[in-house]
């Protein structure tokens, strides 16, 4: 914690932001705001944050995420407790929001934000918003604001919009099977104003808050009694340790107690500072044209030696295996030398190119001026980076290292065929395994808003030659309570996903996959893989896809097609009668501005037809953060609550969190509901994940590492 | 039953994780990691250094303590490329100096990834200096370098003797004040009054790293 306080003041002061960098608070909802209503403030830049607010009964899980530098999205689990509304006792509700900064604070002028709230849920939430917020003193800010919906529902007036058209006067009901965009409600209907102030105490981290809500509870307080409104005015304080924890207390319309905690942090600000790795090779300079030994070292006669390029291959293994590299093959010409190399250990593939080139400048003779270094991914060679032997001497204590190196230096798709090359003698078949415990989560079920199992993972792969693979993965729950999964699907369409319940009340021990993988490098720039067997947990069947990307583009494209059956509900060897042939073409585009698009269109598990985009916002330490939504030619009531499949997807790398380099990332996605139209399989070995990072621009950003 | 059932699991999470690769599961990679910093402070670990072991080293050695944790060893030099040494630790922490000024640390966390520190190293030589330009370069939390610069001026404080592992030597005391508008630090050099070596400075190398104490054994 401290720790952690420490690096972000580091990062905060070396940014030179200095003492300006104060977070907008949060309200209830996790989003920029006072207590309850929302203020004309933003979080920082990228900013992912998880809040538990409650009072009443009511409590919001909110995640918040600041997408850019002005918007702020989020999703929330919410429930009501002793509700007894819309038929259940307690009421669950998913929602997402939206919050625009229209403006920023300046010497007169506020800040400005618009929100629309719980814009694609059933809807108990929805309100939309105009607030405005600024400094009267450095130390307490006002904001006021109009809002719509919900938050005009409170002391309101006719809507002022009502000039714009008729159909802003009166604002439509409709709790409906959820999912889709309000669009027909937004800014309609009555229309009131709420307001309040911030003052930032002498206390460090502490706050007061009071404000005037306009929302008037009418769901809560009517039939479910939830709470008595006694008056429109709560008052809070809200306590900020470091950037991570903040804890805030409310008395809520007079009578009610209320908490949030959240907890905060920043994808671009590691945990850990830094990377705790070991220190790099030095770069070995070869005595200079003037120095003594110069022609000796020049000197190309080595070449003739016999198992000169098998002794070479053993030396730079030996060396660069206490990174965990893998030297494959070699190929050594008086001046250029060539590695094909395996990377276990670095998460930047800079880092990964710049340790392998600091060690060939202590092994290569020394007429070799040339390096060229090709990463392998699954025993493919994606690219490859010739460098300079000379550079790397000049510029390791350089003041512009990273740049003057990155502008000497090639970066092209690697050849698809060698020829003539050596290879380390044994290297294959090569196995790995490993045993961990493992924690699965089933969210969002009413009857059980939260499952979990615990249990032992056993894994193992088997590289047979370059490209082609064995692997596997099973699972022993040890405790939990998946197995009380008792909602049936209800879904009219085959139940592609629905039955998920099944798998894990009937799977234990299970078989998660069990496949074999033929990948290869078809051309420069097209990649290619075929996978037999059980694919994923649910389905087993053929996989084979095609890939290309090209090196120096910011542009790649995917074909996949499957034939695939569905699993028994047992996990094991068996299969159940339906039959699927599902499959995409797939577009992949990383934008300017550190946001990533993919767009799949084709069959879908269920038989369906339709395409999913795919947004993530990239940060180049690995970190993403996206959202996705389907759309195939199931109708909104055929597909059931929720209306389309959707969700957030989070990937979390290792190294991250630990400090220490890590090629592993978590990888999460969050559906508010799993159903079966828009579902898509899912296969272990994607080339497209596996192989983008070996991309120039995505390289070049983090090429000081490098130098690490 | 069920309670048994729970203290199981919660066991099997403790339990560590193996594999062949040694990478382990990402919760217990990030708990270990957590508990070796809490233990060492991440930084190189203290041996008591004595001449007797630097007998069979015939390479210049240096004594390296991160004032922060207080976490010291002996750091070997293994390599010069155009007159800047990098020093290693037996556990892989490295450490570039040039004319004894630090130009980079590889290994102890936050590294900075360069400096050159040349006008301070002129100013020492010259006996002092206002206005001395320096730029710390680190890398950010997603692989961006970042460079902070500072303007420093190097000032004389008097003569003072310094001891190293049983060597004592006379030295002029310096003192470089840098600032820049957010942070400001202040590096100390004794250096010999004779030939110009720096024998034992301490020198900031990042907010997070803080201070290193930097003394050089003579053989």
């Amino acid at each position: 914690m401290r720790k952690y306080r420490n690096i972000l003041a580091g990062i905060v002061v070396a940014l030179g932001q200095g003492a300006a960098a104060e977070s907008a608070s949060l309200n209830l909802y996790g989003m920029p705001g006072l207590i309850d209503m929302p203020t004309g403030e933003s979080a920082p830049d990228a900013q992912l944050a998880s809040s538990l607010g409650s009072f009443a009964g009511m409590t919001r899980n909110t995640i918040t995420f600041q997408i850019s530098p002005r918007l702020t999205g989020s999703f929330r689990y919410a429930v009501l407790r002793g509700c007894n509304c819309f038929g259940f006792v307690d009421y669950y509700d998913r929602s997402f929001d939206l919050h625009y900064q229209l403006m920023y604070e300046g010497n007169i002028r506020p800040a400005v934000a618009v929100g629309l709230r719980d814009m694609i849920g059933t809807g108990i939430y929805s309100g939309e918003y105009l607030a405005a917020t600024k400094h009267v003193t450095p130390n307490l800010k006002v904001t006021g604001g109009i809002g719509w919906g919900r938050l005009g529902s409170f002391n309101s007036f006719p809507n002022p919009l009502s000039g714009l058209g008729g159909g802003f006067a009166v604002r439509p009901g409709g709790v409906g099977l959820g999912g889709v965009p309000g669009f027909n409600q937004w800014f309609r209907g009555p229309a009131a104003f709420f307001g309040g102030a911030e003052w930032r105490t002498p206390v460090k981290g502490l706050s007061v808050k009071i404000e005037y809500s306009s929302d008037a509870y009418t769901l809560e307080t009517g039939a479910p009694g939830l709470f008595v409104r006694r008056s429109p005015i709560n008052i809070g304080v809200d306590y900020q340790r470091g950037n991570l924890l903040r804890f805030s207390g409310y008395l809520m319309h007079g009578n009610q107690l209320g908490f949030r905690t959240t907890l905060a942090l920043n994808p671009k600000t590691q945990i850990n500072a830094g990377s705790g790795e070991a220190a790099p090779t030095p770069v070995l300079r070869r005595p200079r044209d003037h120095e003594p030994g110069a022609a000796d070292a020049m000197d190309a006669g080595w070449t003739a030696q016999p198992g000169v390029q098998a002794l070479l291959l053993k030396n730079l293994d030996k060396l660069l295996a206490k990174d965990g590299f893998m030297i494959e093959a070699v190929a050594i010409t008086g001046s250029v030398a060539e590695i094909r190399f395996r990377n276990r250990t670095f998460d930047s593939a800079a880092q990964a190119v710049g340790r392998v080139a600091r060690v060939m400048t202590r092994v290569m003779p020394g007429s070799v001026e040339t390096f060229v270094l090709v990463p392998l991914e699954n025993g493919m060679p994606v690219m490859s980076v010739t460098l300079n032997r000379r550079d790397l001497e000049d510029l390791e204590h350089d003041p512009n290292a990273a740049e003057t190196l990155l502008a000497r230096t090639e970066i092209t798709a690697a050849k698809a065929v060698y020829r003539g090359d050596t290879k380390h003698p044994d290297l294959y078949p090569y196995v790995t395994w490993a045993v961990n415990p493992y924690v699965r989560f089933s969210l969002f079920d009413p009857d059980n808003p939260v499952r979990a199992d615990v249990g032992v993972r056993a894994e193992a792969k088997i590289q047979i030659s370059p490209g082609l693979s064995v692997e596997g993965s099973v699972r022993k729950k040890v405790v939990g309570n998946m197995d009380t999964i008792t909602r049936l699907s209800n879904s009219v369409l085959p139940h592609v996903r629905s039955d998920f319940g099944f798998y894990d009340i009937a799977g234990d021990p299970a078989v998660e996959n069990l496949h074999g993988d033929l990948m290869f490098k078809a051309g420069r720039n097209i990649y290619g893989r075929i996978s037999v067997g059980y694919l994923e947990r649910m389905y087993g069947g053929v996989s084979a896809e095609l890939l290309f990307m090209p090196t120096n583009s910011r542009l790649a494209f995917g074909i996949e097609a499957n034939v695939v059956q569905q699993r028994a509900f047992n996990m094991l060897f068996g299969f159940q009668p339906y039959q699927v042939v599902t499959g995409h073409v797939s577009a992949y585009w990383d934008m300017r501005n550190g946001f990533a698009a993919q767009l799949d269109v084709g069959r879908y598990l269920a038989g369906d037809t339709g395409a999913t985009l795919t947004l993530e916002r990239r940060f180049d330490n690995g970190w993403k953060v996206g959202a996705f939504a389907t759309l195939t030619n199931v109708p909104f009531a055929t597909f059931g609550e929720g209306s389309f499949d959707k969700g957030l997807l989070f990937t979390i790398p290792i190294s991250w969190s630990s400090g220490t380099p890590n090629r592993k990332v978590t990888k999460t996605a969050i559906r508010p509901l799993t159903r079966d139209g828009g579902a898509r399989l899912e296969v272990s070995n994607r080339l497209y994940p596996l192989l983008s990072e070996y991309r120039r621009h995505r390289l070049e950003p983090t090429w000081g590492r490098f130098w690490r | 039953m069920n309670r048994i059932a729970l203290a199981l699991g919660a066991g099997l999470i403790a339990l560590a994780g193996c594999s062949s690769e040694g990478n382990n599961s990402p919760a217990l990679d990030f708990l270990r990691a957590k508990i070796a910093g809490a233990k060492s402070g991440g930084q190189v670990a203290p041996p008591a250094l004595s001449r007797a072991q630097l007998a069979g080293i015939d390479k210049p050695v240096v004594v390296i303590t991160v004032e922060k944790s207080g976490g010291s060893g002996a750091m070997v030099m293994i390599r010069e490329n155009d007159g800047a040494q990098t020093y290693f630790t037996s556990d892989r922490t490295s450490l570039t100096l040039r004319r004894g000024m630090v130009i980079a640390t590889r290994g102890l966390g936050e590294d900075l990834m360069f400096t050159d520190a040349f006008a301070t190293s002129v100013a020492l030589r010259t006996g002092g200096g206002g206005d001395l330009p320096r730029t710390h370069r680190y890398l950010d939390g997603e692989n961006h370098t970042l460079a902070m610069s500072f303007t420093c001026s190097l000032v004389k404080t008097g003569s003072e003797g310094v001891e190293i592992l049983g060597r004592k030597h006379q030295t002029r005391h310096f003192r470089e004040s840098c600032a820049n508008e957010t942070v400001n630090f202040v590096n100390e050099y004794w250096v010999s009054a004779s030939n110009g070596q720096i024998w034992q400075s301490r020198q900031w190398v990042g907010p997070e790293t803080g201070v290193l104490l930097v003394q050089v054994v003579q053989r």
